[in-house]
């Protein structure tokens, strides 16, 4: 009587540890998800409404003048970019702005400028100003992009390059 | 022990996915905020004076479309049309610096940034932008470039210049002798041509006038001592091409060594000297000098002219007397080649400095003696009583002392300004033995004859006595020393000394004579008793001579001593002893050599003089691409004779190979080191001087090395952009400086400097005459201390110029865009 009651005991004993087992590795899971979840949406929260500082604003705006700038004094993307297979914007060839890309640009600006942004990889308004007027496709062009207005805050890089054969300053103004 | 073990692998299984997740979230911000972080810092700042360098680089001027270059186009100021406005404007910058800065500003006024920015090419601002100065920026970005030009075909036109000095400037020594005296002296002086600057230079006892031609020029005045010459410029007015006379005039001058020196203008070619000209001496004939004859004397002829009535005039050359005699009146001796070779040896005199001696017999023997106290401090010790083992008559020691003293108070007394004194020391200085200084033989004569020996040996008693004897009887006009004797050991000591040994308060009283009051202290060891250790230390310490004396010979060596002492303190000069003589000897006196002169000297001919850098040695240096003419030493040994002189450890010159008696032997101021003995950099030289040959000291620290070389001066440009020229400041090696517009058209206002404030000469590389002149001023520059080592006048440096056509060239620069805050 004694060995049946010792084995009846032994086989309740595995049934419980079983049922344990399996209940344990669930709420480890619902834990984890919860945990990584919650972390992911204090960060999209964060970032969506922690207020950014002057400084950064600053560094930020300049960062895409100077983004702007860079990529403007370049050939583009491809060499001989037109509208249609434009990676990124360059009105630079061999030193010099050549006018097609610029007329190009200066059209793209005009038609797409949200389209002129996202190809610069910016978030906030630009407007690039040259000290004299270029002729752009026949009409006397200071500036592409938008004008500044009502401005927070505004960053202006200045570069130098060669138009027509004569050395002239390009300025990019980036502002929100 | 199993329950357990499941209870716990239950638990660790219920962490795991916590765990996980924790540690994907860190990973995930880790990675977002490091590329948010290397987003921002890969971007450049910008790079306005990169893109000024590239525009620049990028526009050729036949392209570009401003105004001012189209303008220089066609004004023909640009002809290379494919330059690049930045090759441009460097072509600008080496041609016309100021067309560089017109160009840069036409071309980049327009410009509108905010930044501080300028160009520079080499050194130079161009260009510049900017609201706050370069030399307060804070932070500097710097962007270069280097540019070259090659100019090349029938149309370019380069420069190269030559620049050169010419010998049209020569300068001339004329020497006095190592002592000219004593009276009113002159000298000749001869050139052929424009006298453009006159000075002396000598070592002269009073103040004096000088006259030239008769004429008085100015009074100046004398040397603070004998050793230390003055020097003063002298006007050139009074001179006149051809023969002139410079006249010293004062109370009764003389010159120990020094010179004329006169430079002037001529066609006449560098050439050695033919003849030995004497100076001229109204006064007492008192000549000392020397002559060299740099090649094999094949004849020589002499021409003496004085005036003496009174005594003998002798003439030696070297140790051999020429005349001897009493003229009775001024007379002109033409000693030729016939009598001469009868009694030289020309051999013996060819390539040797030989000393020369004019003098008045009587007069100079009597009056040159210079005055001497002498102490004689015997050992009257117990010893002392012991018999003369060599003697017969029961002759004992101290009797044989007593004679030496008396030879010795006799020959010292032969001159009756000079004096003896008497010291004996027994255990002490006893007073009974003390005979002061006097020159009175008979009394001291006596005294000697009443020594009598007793036991002690004191020496350092005799010394301090004989100190305390000199220090109160004499001065320090007097030639001051002590002959002390000893045949034995010392055995008492001295409180003065206070050494506690016997030995050593002896050599440290001859210490103390010496180094503190300046009196010789010579020692005689007598007999084979004696300790010759502390006898030679008392002789060392006390700056004297050490005597062995055997038995026998004590009296000889006290008479050595006596007229070695004697030789040893006369001078040069001669103590007029009262009278009213006059004796002149003319400066129309020569000695004429006929020689093998080297010929074919040419290049630039440069003399310098460099002094020494002590009393006994000096040093200087002959480049590598000169060639040697000459040098020569000038010592200005005062009263005392030039003794020897060595060149790098080669003597080539000792007093003592003509005799032993000075006083007729002649004394070279100039003393010509022989060429074949001088080497190409750096020559040592040094140099004695003495009264005797047992007395050699050193000389003078103004003592000069004077030596003449000759060197192409020359110097070339390499092919040039330009040819403008500049106003050279130069420093020479006398820290005089000159302003020199090259070439002498020069008008413009550009600087060019070789002197010590500008390590790093400043000149224009692309200029032909100032790259040419630059390089013949480091030619000149011997030691390179940015200092030229051959003056020269302005009318001394020649330039040309050559235009060189169809040649290629090249200039080059460096480029800076800097942009700073």
């Amino acid at each position: 009587m004694k060995k049946v009651a010792e084995m009846a005991s032994y086989f309740h004993f595995r049934k419980n540890v079983k049922m344990k087992n399996g209940q344990a590795w669930g709420f480890d899971l619902i834990i984890a998800l919860v945990i990584f979840l919650g972390g992911l949406i204090l960060f999209y929260f964060y970032a969506i409404n922690f207020p950014s500082t002057e400084e950064d604003v600053f560094r930020g705006l300049k960062y895409e003048s100077e983004l702007v700038a860079d990529s403007l004094l370049s050939e583009g993307s491809p060499d001989n970019w037109d509208l249609n297979d434009i990676q990124q914007i360059g009105v630079v060839s061999n030193g010099k702005i050549n006018e097609s890309k610029l007329e190009m640009f200066y059209n793209l600006a005009l038609s797409d400028y949200a389209k002129s942004k996202a190809l610069f990889n910016i978030n906030d308004d630009y407007y690039v100003y040259f000290n004299n007027p270029l002729n752009i496709g026949g009409e006397l062009v200071s500036g592409i992009g938008m004008p500044a207005q009502n401005e927070n805050n505004l960053v202006r890089v200045s570069r130098v390059v060669v138009y027509r054969n004569n050395i002239i300053s390009l300025n990019v103004y980036v502002w929100n | 022990m199993e329950l357990r073990g499941e209870k716990m692998l239950k638990k660790k299984r219920g962490l795991f996915f916590s765990a996980d997740a924790l540690i994907a979230l860190f990973i995930i911000f880790s990675v977002l905020l490091i590329a948010y972080s290397l987003t921002r810092m890969v971007r450049n700042e910008t790079e306005v004076h990169s893109d000024i360098i590239d525009s620049l680089s990028n526009v050729k001027v036949g392209e570009s479309g401003n105004l001012y270059v189209k303008s220089l186009i066609s004004q023909g100021k640009i002809v290379n049309l494919n330059n690049s406005l930045l090759e441009q404007i460097g072509e600008f910058y080496v041609t016309d610096i100021d067309g560089a800065r017109d160009l840069a500003e036409a071309v980049l006024e327009e410009l509108d940034f905010t930044n501080n920015v300028g160009l520079w090419y080499g050194s130079t601002l161009v260009f510049s932008k900017n609201d706050s100065a370069f030399e307060n920026s804070l932070d500097v970005d710097v962007s270069r470039q280097s540019i070259s030009g090659i100019k090349e075909g029938d149309s370019v036109t380069g420069f190269s210049a030559r620049a050169f000095l010419t010998s049209s400037v020569l300068s001339k020594y004329f020497y006095f002798g190592g002592y000219v005296g004593d009276g009113n002296l002159s000298q000749e002086i001869s050139y052929d041509g424009d006298i453009t600057s006159a000075s002396v230079e000598l070592v002269i006892d009073k103040n004096f006038d000088i006259y030239v031609n008769e004429n008085y020029e100015g009074s100046y005045v004398g040397s603070e001592n004998e050793f230390t010459p003055v020097n003063y410029d002298i006007s050139t007015g009074l001179f006149q091409s051809g023969d002139n006379l410079v006249e010293f005039k004062g109370n009764n001058l003389h010159i120990t060594g020094g010179f004329i020196k006169i430079s002037y203008q001529s066609e006449v070619e560098f050439s050695q000297s033919e003849r030995y000209n004497f100076p001229g001496i109204i006064g007492l004939i008192n000549l000392y000098d020397g002559f060299y004859v740099s090649g094999d004397i094949n004849a020589i002829n002499i021409l003496l002219h004085f005036d003496n009535e009174f005594t003998n005039t002798f003439f030696n050359i070297g140790n051999v007397s020429i005349y001897n005699d009493s003229a009775g009146g001024e007379v002109s001796l033409n000693f030729d080649n016939s009598q001469l070779m009868s009694l030289l040896d020309y051999n013996s005199l060819s390539r040797k400095n030989v000393p020369l001696r004019v003098g008045m017999e009587n007069v100079s023997y009597l009056g040159s003696v210079q005055n001497i106290d002498v102490f004689s401090v015997t050992d009257l010790s117990a010893s002392m009583n012991q018999q003369c083992p060599t003697c017969s008559g029961g002759t004992k020691l101290i009797d044989l002392a007593k004679d030496a003293n008396k030879v010795f108070v006799n020959t010292v007394l032969n001159n009756s300004l000079n004096r003896v004194g008497l010291v004996g020391y027994k255990r002490e200085a006893f007073e009974e033995d003390y005979h002061a200084l006097s020159n009175d033989n008979i009394s001291l004569i006596q005294k000697v004859d009443d020594w009598n020996p007793q036991a002690g040996s004191c020496i350092c008693c005799g010394i301090n006595r004989a100190i305390q004897g000199l220090l109160e009887e004499s001065d320090d006009s007097k030639f001051r020393s002590m002959v002390v004797m000893g045949d034995g050991k010392p055995t008492e000591t001295c409180s003065e000394q206070g050494t506690g040994s016997a030995d050593m308060d002896a050599i440290e009283a001859a210490r103390v004579a010496c180094e503190e009051h300046g009196f010789i202290v010579d020692s005689v060891g007598f007999g084979i008793g004696v300790d010759e250790n502390v006898m030679q230390q008392i002789a060392e310490k006390g700056c004297g001579t050490y005597y062995f004396s055997e038995i026998n010979d004590l009296s000889d060596i006290y008479k050595e001593i006596a007229e070695t002492i004697f030789t040893e303190y006369i001078g040069q000069t001669i103590v007029s002893s009262g009278g009213n003589i006059l004796t002149s000897l003319y400066s129309d006196s020569y000695i004429e050599f006929d020689y093998s002169q080297p010929s074919g000297i040419g290049g630039l001919i440069v003399t310098l003089e460099k002094q020494f850098d002590d009393a006994y040695s000096g040093v200087f240096n002959i480049p590598e691409d000169a060639e040697i003419i000459e040098a020569k030493i000038a010592s200005y040994s005062g009263p005392r004779w030039t003794h020897s002189t060595a060149i790098n450890s080669i003597e080539f010159y000792n007093l003592d190979d003509y005799g032993k008696d000075y006083i007729f032997l002649g004394d070279p101021y100039i003393i010509q080191i022989p060429t074949e003995l001088i080497i190409k950099g750096d020559n040592n030289i040094s140099l004695t001087t003495a009264t005797s040959p047992n007395n050699i000291t050193e000389g003078s620290p103004f003592n000069k090395i004077i030596y003449t070389f000759s060197k192409e001066a020359k110097a070339f440009a390499p092919i040039s952009l330009t040819a403008q020229g500049c106003i050279w400041h130069i420093q020479f090696e006398d820290n005089n400086e000159i302003e020199i517009n090259v070439p002498s058209s020069y008008s413009g206002t550009i600087n060019c400097y070789y002197n010590e404030t500008h390590p790093t000469p400043m000149y224009d590389n692309n200029d032909a005459f100032q790259v040419a002149v630059f390089n013949i001023l480091e030619e000149l520059d011997f030691d390179n201390d940015n200092k030229v080592d051959v003056p020269f006048s302005e009318q001394d440096l020649q330039i040309s110029l050559e235009q060189i056509t169809g040649i290629p060239f090249v200039w080059s620069t460096e480029v800076q865009a800097r942009r700073w805050v």
